[in-house]
């Protein structure tokens, strides 16, 4: 089962959506993001160095449990200042175990590249779908994997140098949430979805 | 158009739902293209569904972006300036004011979403202008009629004419192993007693690798070939007056020797004598398995070369073949790093004639890659076999038509003279330390006496450096090989100041030798 090539462009998605998430709604200032080019669109990209080498951790350490084909979910979930979370981007991955020479319809990624593009183009209009957030949020990245992927990542050296940590309950369930499907992506090597689960209790939840 | 009250309730909806359903940003462009109408009637319609979402109080959530052109007033010294901007409904009227003379008002886009970042709308518009891309003007109010598609032949021809600035490119690949090279050099010098037939199949070694990425530097490589057989012939023939010319080719066989099996040859003396005996069989041997790593075809040579022994002369043939491919590499380096193609040239064309034909490379990087490009064969570093592969095809093709040359050569070096190609290092005004190749005449009386010098300068060399400290440095090298490109020169010029005390040795015992 080789998911090498499906697990490299998810995780260039993860972190530009990570990043266009923190930028659309607001996480943090504009001021440290710069804007730059990604599937030929200009993205915008965090450039406050210790944002930046977590976003990069996050992402590069998901990697090896993506190269399996064992994530389920990756979740962006936005915390208010209570540390509850008031918006979930989920990203739902299916991956499929293609290798580059069995890649037919689309030899070039043209299409897959048109998709991400339309993923980010979504990603970056989502506030006009989405309440407003209160002020002072700031974010958390979970996966959702299956359970026998714990045990593996806790004891895998790989995954000592930035290790992942079980989940509190009250950070992973929104409360009284709604969803707001974002986008969905169907291609060869994956499929994805990715919806918001947006607390309807959002401005109360700050006050 | 838009007057037209059916039409306009169609637009509408299909806005409406573009907008408010599907949430997109709807940009003129973007409309003009999916609907297929004229831009303007495109911003038409945005006008009219935005006065409309306003009329019907459904206006709040929209965000509209303007297009403003317009001549901006003077800022110091800069007087009117036409200006076109993008803006936000809500800066529109600062905008305005901004401007001395507005031109146009148009909306650009609009949508639900609060724009963070103007650059979104550049990515709205993005895919449809690509599927558009060869007709994006059909729907626009800007023509140019001389503009025409090229046809895919003129495209072509274009490439072509394009193509020929590539060449020099393979050169500055080749640079890139410099550094790694001589340090593999440094490793060869103290190690083996013939350093100057160590620098002869450097030399062939780079050129070697230029012809892997040259292949129209074959060309070059056929002249080149005439050259380097004189040297190899000699040696082939004559035994003791040979070692002196036959430096190249032996110390190439001895350097490969070293290089493939490393230790054992330099350790045990008498594989380097057996090398110079049948000098052939080790050069070619160890030449190749280093070019060989990735190539079958070097294993294939070796056997051959052991098989032919006896017959040294076939072996020697495809020996100096590489070697000359090499050569002629290294000539085609030094041409296209120097200005020297035309004495190649005429070097080429007059093989045999007792001029001193001198080849300058026009810095020290040049010798020193020379010399590295043995080291290479030795270092497992991954990026030389590769090339290696190449030569090793190069290799083969060329030596069927070598050989006769080099057996003519062989015969009339046994008679009279032959031309040898010599390395002198030196520094010059700069403080470059400068190696030329000359082609130097040598009659064959004279080979007993340089073989002599020979005998008296390999001892120079191991007393200069122990056996034990050049494996070291060999280590260090092959350590820092990935990063310092200083020690691996300062190796080098070590390196070839002592090689420069041998070859001026020799050189002098020559001339005096006449």
């Amino acid at each position: 089962m080789d998911f090498s090539v499906s697990s490299d462009i998810v995780v260039e998605l993860l972190e530009v959506a990570i990043n266009l998430i923190l930028y659309t709604r607001e996480i943090y200032p504009q001021s440290v993001f710069q804007r730059r080019k990604k599937y030929s669109i200009p993205v915008q990209m965090c450039i406050h160095p210790g944002l930046r080498s977590y976003i990069g951790e996050c992402v590069s350490s998901i990697r090896p449990v993506l190269e399996k084909g064992e994530v389920e979910k990756v979740v962006v979930a936005v915390l208010s200042t209570e540390g509850v979370p008031v918006e979930k981007f989920v990203f739902e991955i299916v991956q499929k175990p293609t290798k580059p020479h069995e890649i037919k319809k689309d030899p070039q990624l043209l299409r897959m590249e048109e998709a991400l593009r339309a993923f980010c183009l979504k990603l970056s209009i989502s506030d006009s779908l989405l309440q407003p957030l209160p002020p002072g949020c700031s974010f958390a990245v979970h996966i959702h994997v299956p359970e026998h992927v714990p045990a593996v990542m806790s004891s895998g050296n790989q995954y000592q140098d930035f290790p992942w940590v079980e989940a509190e309950k009250e950070q992973t369930e929104v409360h009284d949430p709604h969803i707001v499907p974002l986008k969905t992506l169907r291609t060869e090597l994956c499929r994805m979805q990715l919806y918001v689960e947006e607390s309807s209790k959002k401005q109360s939840s700050s006050e | 158009m838009v007057s037209d009250t059916s039409i306009d309730s169609m637009y509408l909806e299909n806005l409406d739902e573009f907008i408010n359903d599907e949430g997109r940003i709807v940009t003129y462009k973007w409309l003009s293209l999916t609907l297929g109408v004229h831009t303007n009637v495109a911003k038409q319609m945005l006008y009219h569904f935005v006065s409309s979402q306003h009329d019907s109080d459904k206006g709040d959530n929209l965000n509209v972006t303007y297009i403003v052109s317009g001549v901006v007033a003077r800022e110091g010294d800069h007087p009117g300036v036409h200006k076109i901007w993008l803006v936000k409904e809500d800066s529109l009227a600062a905008a305005k004011t901004k401007m001395k003379d507005v031109i146009s008002v148009h909306i650009y886009s609009v949508q639900k979403t609060k724009l963070q970042d103007m650059n979104v709308l550049y990515s709205a518009n993005y895919d449809k202008v690509k599927e558009n891309i060869m007709s994006i003007n059909k729907y626009s109010g800007i023509e140019c009629p001389d503009a025409k598609v090229r046809s895919t032949a003129a495209l072509a021809k274009i490439r072509q004419e394009n193509a020929y600035q590539a060449p020099p490119e393979p050169v500055k690949k080749e640079s890139k192993y410099k550094p790694s090279q001589i340090k593999n050099d440094i490793k060869k010098e103290p190690g083996s007693e013939n350093d100057d037939k160590q620098t002869n199949g450097k030399s062939n070694q780079i050129a070697s690798m230029f012809a892997r990425q040259n292949k129209k530097v074959e060309v070059k490589k056929e002249g080149a070939k005439h050259k380097k057989t004189p040297s190899s012939a000699g040696s082939k023939t004559k035994g003791g007056i040979s070692a002196f010319f036959n430096k190249g080719p032996v110390v190439k066989k001895s350097d490969a020797a070293e290089s493939v099996p490393l230790s054992p040859s330099k350790t045990s003396p008498s594989k380097s004598e057996s090398s110079k005996c049948s000098p052939i069989k080790s050069g070619s041997g160890a030449s190749s398995p280093v070019k060989a790593d990735s190539i079958v075809s070097s294993s294939s040579e070796t056997e051959l070369q052991e098989s032919v022994k006896e017959s040294q002369v076939e072996s020697v043939d495809t020996d100096s073949s590489p070697k000359r491919a090499k050569k002629q590499s290294k000539i085609k380096a030094q041409q296209q790093r120097g200005k020297n193609k035309r004495k190649k040239g005429k070097c080429d064309e007059a093989p045999k004639m007792k001029r001193t034909r001198i080849m300058q490379l026009s810095d020290s990087e040049s010798s020193s890659e020379e010399e590295v490009e043995e080291e290479l064969f030795l270092s497992p570093s991954p990026p030389p076999p590769e090339v290696h592969g190449v030569e090793s095809d190069s290799d083969e093709i060329i030596p069927p038509t070598p050989q006769p040359k080099s057996q003519d050569l062989l015969n009339k070096g046994g008679q009279g003279r032959r031309r040898k190609l010599v390395d002198k290092t030196f520094e010059d005004e700069d403080g470059y330390i400068v190696t030329k190749k000359e082609y130097e005449f040598v009659e064959d009386s004279g080979d007993e006496d340089v073989a002599e010098m020979k005998m008296d300068t390999s001892p120079k060399f191991e007393t200069e450096i122990s056996p034990g400290s050049t494996k070291t440095s060999n280590l260090h090298q092959s350590k820092t090989k990935t990063s310092p490109q200083k020690k691996s020169t300062k190796a080098t010029k070590k390196s070839q100041v002592a090689d420069h005390k041998k070859k001026q040795s020799n050189i002098t015992n020559f001339f005096s030798k006449k």
